[in-house]
């Protein structure tokens, strides 16, 4: 019987693990930033204020399972005490739940008004937009699509489009965005088409992305972000953003925001100012992660984002019932 | 060969474990619809008219991918006892290793093959004057079976193995090796066959991320966009309901095939050296035709993730950087895998002993929820004042582990507790020696063998598991798999190769060991 008891092993080096020292000022984060990007921004905040940052990294493929839905389950014992968003309907939804703080971070004074919640919730950083990329094998550089409309034109062969699932992330973000912007009707007879033309709804941006490098899709609707992964590995691929003059493009910003009831309230308070400052968000440009600031936001499909929280329920429910069946 | 029952195991006593044993599995998971029942008027969405369509492709989805799983992981199990040659040794060491690659990147790797410019697309364009897609119904069906089909080989080469060499033997003599195999060997293979079928089934029920992947649209898909628009566990539970059914069907019909199965005999002792046997040109048909899916299986994951490894930039570097999440990883597999055995085998036991069937029920049906359901019931009892404790450190990720895959450690351990020889039980329990005794010296030795599996198994689960550890997963720590979907969204496709490569690697050196250990008690 003590023969067997080796097997244990890993479970009181597990309890070692968890047992271990926390003698250092600490912060909990959760955030749906790539971790590539977001790891090294919060090693400089541990290197300039010793705070140790505890971060929790999304991933795509967990969808509505995510970190939203984790900060929503801990509601009665919070573990987070800040939340980082690479977008902004999951915190407009935590906003609405009594999930976040109110917190006016003083370095983030200059931004404007159109990327601050009026009640202190939630704090913009930084832009990412919402664009076609193409693959130039299938798109010449001149036919490219130059607003919304284009996706439905019967050039397009069914299969040649793809877009992310609006059920889920950035993609739902956009239709709800839509919905606020051009009326619900207008909206929905767009996504209508676009389905009955044959656009192929696949599992998040980045198999938008990869589908659209490979050259299975012509065009896709993604995130700028994704799109210059493609450009960088140097994938026959193009970016055109949405409107004669890109006012159809919808720009989303990161948010970043302090939990209510967090464990380490001054410590989220200082980790919120540093991700709202202008040098995190020069940083995460040069990144390429972001590809606009907030401080000089450009011209773009004009939302108000209260109006947008309004239209999700609504815009995820036509999306269920046009592509979920 | 009549099953000897225990005195000892009533069945009052199973059906109490077997209620804790639920309420391990389910009652996390339901415990958001207990708490939600209030809100009962406001749930409009079971009303909808897409949920019966969409609960009617999983079934299918989910039946054509364990049909599949049998054919092809009973064909190879087929084929490794009686094919030849090095291969023949090499298949039988690897035959487990697609199970410790993530569904999801098994399909990623079949995606970069047979999408518009993947490699075989263009050839089989030009052979077949069609292109073959991996996207929808066939493709999902046939990853699925392509990830689950080695645990219907495991189960049948296990059932193949212990077959009691004396009836078949004679049968050979005198009725030929046709005969034997037709009316002898197949009748005992099929039920066994048919409950790995039944547990493939009930993984696929489950399953969200290869059929959005692959754009099949299933039931799980519906739980998780109505979960995202409401927010409400509650809700997402309440749909997650009608999955019971299909998999009582599932485990009704691994429960009559176990039935059929008989249980070793008493006094069997001699095991049948299979190899001696001629089998039937159909089943020999069978087995190749196992053994080429199963190559398929194995080399196309591998030789994708091994290009892309090499074409990319620095993936040791992905490595070296994960080296913390590794560490974790396998601390954390290997605990909940160690706790899933230790709870499943009580339980295991309590329905060998007792003769009850039921014990495929009580797995499967917690195995066809969802799992975030489990991750999210978790979050919600650990709120409790009385459980906060589990908040801190990596407490509540093991038990979310280790209850997630607690059903599939049970089902191996009653599957090896049918194997034992009941006469042993019956002559320790005349033997002078008292209970501790007899539970050191027999109990123990009889069921590390399965316990081992079974750990083995819930540890290999835990390695490729999301859902539930991204849910759980204490801030500051990280699992190799949700490493690997986050650089996954990144693009860096030869960090990701390399990562999961070496991760793979890493397990098979692991399972290898326990292998060798279980060997190595069953030779001594």
């Amino acid at each position: 019987m003590r023969k067997g008891l080796w097997l244990w092993t890993p479970v009181l080096a597990a309890m070692a693990l968890g047992c271990r020292g926390t003698a250092k000022p600490e912060v909990v984060i959760y955030t749906s930033v790539d971790q590539v990007y977001a790891e090294p921004v919060l090693r400089d905040f541990e290197a300039g204020t010793g705070i140790r940052a505890l971060a929790v990294y999304d991933v795509e493929a967990a969808k509505s399972t995510g970190l939203a839905n984790r900060m929503l389950a801990e509601r009665q014992a919070p573990r987070a005490d800040v939340f980082w968003s690479s977008e902004v309907s999951q915190t407009l939804r935590l906003a609405r739940s009594g999930v976040l703080a109110s917190y006016y971070p003083p370095t983030a004074a200059d931004v404007p008004q159109t990327y601050r919640d009026r009640e202190g919730f939630w704090t913009g950083m930084g832009l990412r937009g919402r664009i076609f990329l193409c693959n130039t094998d299938r798109v010449p550089s001149g036919q490219l699509p130059k607003t919304l409309d284009d996706l439905l034109s019967p050039r397009w062969q069914p299969g040649d489009i793809g877009i992310a699932n609006p059920l889920f992330g950035t993609s739902a973000t956009h239709m709800a965005a839509l919905y606020a912007a051009l009326g619900p009707e207008r909206a929905v007879a767009f996504y209508r088409t676009l389905r009955d033309r044959g656009a192929r709804v696949l599992d998040g941006n980045s198999v938008v992305r990869d589908l659209v490098a490979r050259g299975d899709l012509a065009v896709g609707l993604t995130d700028t972000d994704d799109a210059q992964v493609a450009l960088d590995a140097g994938a026959p691929v193009e970016v055109a953003y949405p409107g004669p003059t890109d006012e159809e493009t919808l720009y989303i910003p990161n948010t970043i925001a302090v939990t209510n009831g967090g464990q380490h309230p001054v410590e989220a308070r200082r980790l919120a100012d540093f991700l709202c400052s202008e040098q995190t968000e020069r940083r995460l440009i040069a990144a390429k992660f972001l590809s606009a600031s907030v401080r000089k936001a450009p011209k773009g499909l004009e939302v108000l984002w209260r109006e947008v929280e309004r239209n999700l329920d609504r815009a995820r429910g036509d999306a269920s019932n046009l592509f979920l069946q | 060969m009549k099953r000897v029952r225990g005195s000892s195991f009533s069945l009052g006593a199973t059906a109490l474990w077997a209620a804790l044993f639920f309420i391990l599995c389910a009652a996390p998971a339901l415990f958001p619809l207990a708490k939600g029942l209030s809100r009962i008027n406001n749930w409009q969405p079971l009303d909808g008219g897409r949920l019966w369509p969409l609960a009617e492709r999983s079934a299918g989805l989910a039946s054509f991918s364990a049909a599949a799983a049998v054919f092809f992981g009973g064909g190879l199990a087929l084929w490794l006892v009686f094919g030849k040659g090095p291969f023949r040794r090499a298949a039988r060491a690897l035959y487990l290793v697609p199970l410790l690659l993530p569904p999801y990147m098994t399909a990623l790797t079949w995606m970069a093959l047979f999408t518009r410019n993947g490699a075989l697309a263009s050839f089989f364009g030009g052979l077949l004057g069609a292109s073959l897609s991996p996207f929808g119904f066939w493709g999902t069906a046939l990853v699925l079976a392509a990830v689950y089909a080695p645990i219907v080989t495991w189960m049948t080469l296990e059932s193949l193995e212990s077959l009691d060499a004396g009836p078949v033997e004679a049968g050979m003599v005198m009725g030929g090796a046709f005969r034997t195999w037709r009316r002898g060997v197949l009748p005992r293979l099929l039920p066994t066959a048919a409950a790995g079928g039944a547990l493939v089934f009930a993984l696929c029920l489950a399953e969200y991320a290869v059929p959005a992947l692959l754009q099949y649209n299933v039931f799980s898909m519906e739980i998780f966009a109505e979960y995202s628009r409401s927010g409400d566990p509650a809700l997402a539970a309440a749909l997650a309901l009608p999955v019971a059914i299909p998999a009582l069907v599932a485990a009704a019909i691994a429960g009559l095939s176990g039935r059929l199965l008989p249980s070793r005999g008493a006094g069997e002792g001699s095991e049948l050296k299979l190899g001696r046997l001629k089998a039937p040109l159909e089943l020999r048909v069978l087995g190749v035709l196992g053994a080429g899916a199963f190559l398929l299986a194995l080399a196309v994951p591998l030789a994708v993730l091994l290009w892309q490894t090499c074409a990319g930039g620095r993936p040791v570097d992905a490595v070296t950087s994960a080296f913390g999440a590794i560490i974790f990883s396998f601390l954390l597999a290997a605990s909940s895998g160690l706790l899933a055995a230790s709870l499943a085998a009580p339980v295991a036991w309590a329905f060998h002993r007792s003769g009850a069937r039921l014990i495929w029920a009580f797995c499967l049906i917690p195995l066809a929820l969802p799992s975030p359901l489990l991750g999210i019931g978790l979050v919600e009892l650990a709120a409790r004042p009385w459980l906060r404790w589990a908040g801190n450190g990596p407490w509540l990720l093991l038990i979310g582990h280790a209850l997630r895959f607690l059903p599939v450690a049970a089902l191996v351990q009653g599957d090896m507790w049918r194997r034992a020889d009941p006469l042993l039980w019956d002559a320790s329990r005349v033997a002078p020696v008292s209970s501790l005794k007899r539970f050191a010296i027999l109990w123990i030795p009889a069921a590390l063998p399965g316990f081992a599996l079974s750990a083995a198994l819930a540890a290999a689960f835990s390695l490729g598991e999301i859902a539930i550890a991204l849910l759980l997963c204490p801030p500051g720590s990280q699992t190799v798999a949700l490493r690997l979907f986050n650089l996954l969204h990144y693009g860096a496709d030869s960090s990701v190769a390399g990562l999961a490569l070496a991760t793979m690697a890493l397990a098979a050196v692991g399972g290898t060991i326990i292998w060798s250990l279980i060997f190595w008690r069953r030779r001594h």
